[in-house]
């Protein structure tokens, strides 16, 4: 059931949206209250003489936002793909947000499953098994648009990017993110507002975009 | 490779050792495991491959990363105790075990492997649609500020 026309190996020089990497630390929601590390002193051996606590234990500054805190979060190390556009990357700017793969397995629910395989669940994004020829990385999964972990270039380097995908497929998965962002899935045509009868405004576009042979 | 998530993060483990070798310097890994949270250098987990004991050592990685790697700020023990208060260690404990021959398959019902069996089509038409739309927005590449004030 693979898709060999899905993934690819990717460019090895460049990174590009859609490039997935290994054990990419994906924060869970962060729930309350978050717990801060709040250092006690410049000094590197007086690291361990740290304080931490609730927000109402932090320094006013921290509480106003005006400085730092180093907030105490949960991640797992999961598969993740990456969502910043290469152009970004190429220009030099270091945030690198990256969608987690999780396996479908994850979902208990059948009507679950099925909502996410058949493109219906806002915000999963199901993605098929790597085909053998690639490694069999990874099998049924979905791409998590909810937990989207923004990591530094710095440490996203450091990961291993063993696949990418296809521009088709990214472009699914792109489609699929503005429909989790929107709430506004894209049809294929539109009602019009006085009448109520549908008007086919892709199929204009399609015939614009991909005129036929004999156009 | 093996086909499982289990193998796979193993592979993970060997492909990311360079990081857990920098993070060696920079800090420390805590551990959420179901004995409670640990606060481990990266050094324990993986050991060194110069003294030969990379094998052991890698595997004392997967078990680690199986019970769940979280790659925090550098903590002191007082802030791995006070992370323990909030942890959610029913989540942390895991899913490791959960390995991709398993689930397919027999893991799903007749109604779901249906579906998969059905996606390909449905992921051609909405390729079709995805090149479709993005044919009608305008590319923009204006400018995003690099760095800010604060430092994002």
């Amino acid at each position: 059931m693979a898709d060999e026309g899905y993934y690819l190996a990717p460019d090895s020089e460049k990174v590009r949206q859609g490039d997935i990497v290994a054990l990419a630390p994906m924060v869970w929601p962060i729930r309350p209250p978050p717990w801060g590390v709040l250092n006690s002193g410049q000094e590197k051996n007086e690291r361990r003489k740290a304080q931490h606590g609730r927000p109402s234990t932090w320094p006013r500054k921290r509480l106003q936002g005006a400085d730092d805190v180093d907030i105490v979060v949960t991640a797992r190390l999961r598969w993740a793909m990456l969502l910043t556009r290469g152009c970004d990357v190429d220009k030099g700017r270091r945030q690198r947000q990256l969608a987690p793969i999780r396996p479908l397995s994850t979902i208990s629910s059948e009507d679950d499953q099925l909502a996410v395989v058949e493109g219906r669940a806002v915000g999963l994004h199901y993605i098929p098994p790597v085909p053998q020829g690639l490694g069999s990385l990874f099998g049924h999964a979905y791409v998590d648009f909810r937990g989207v972990t923004t990591l530094h270039a710095d440490l996203f380097d450091e990961l291993e990017r063993p696949l990418s995908v296809t521009r088709g497929a990214l472009q699914e998965v792109y489609l699929a993110w503005v429909t989790h962002a929107t709430g506004r899935r894209l049809s294929i045509a539109a009602s019009c507002p006085h009448c109520g009868k549908p008007v086919p405004l892709l199929v204009e576009a399609r015939d614009q975009v991909r005129p036929d042979e004999d156009y | 490779m093996s086909d499982s998530w289990y193998g796979n993060l193993r592979a993970g483990v060997f492909s990311t050792h360079q990081l857990y070798r920098k993070r060696q310097q920079a800090g420390r890994v805590r551990l959420w495991g179901k004995s409670g949270v640990r606060n481990t250098s990266p050094k324990t987990m993986l050991g060194s491959a110069s003294t030969g004991s990379a094998r052991r050592a890698s595997f004392t990685a997967l078990a680690a990363f199986a019970a769940i790697g979280s790659v925090g700020p550098p903590l002191d023990d007082a802030a791995v105790a006070a992370a323990s208060l909030g942890a959610p260690s029913s989540e942390v404990a895991g899913d490791y075990s959960v390995s991709w021959a398993d689930i397919e398959g027999e893991e799903f019902s007749p109604a779901v492997r249906a579906a998969l069996q059905a996606w390909p089509d449905r992921s051609r038409e909405r390729r079709d649609l995805a090149e479709l739309a993005f044919s009608m927005f305008e590319f923009d590449d204006s400018p995003t500020p690099v760095t800010t004030d604060d430092g994002g």
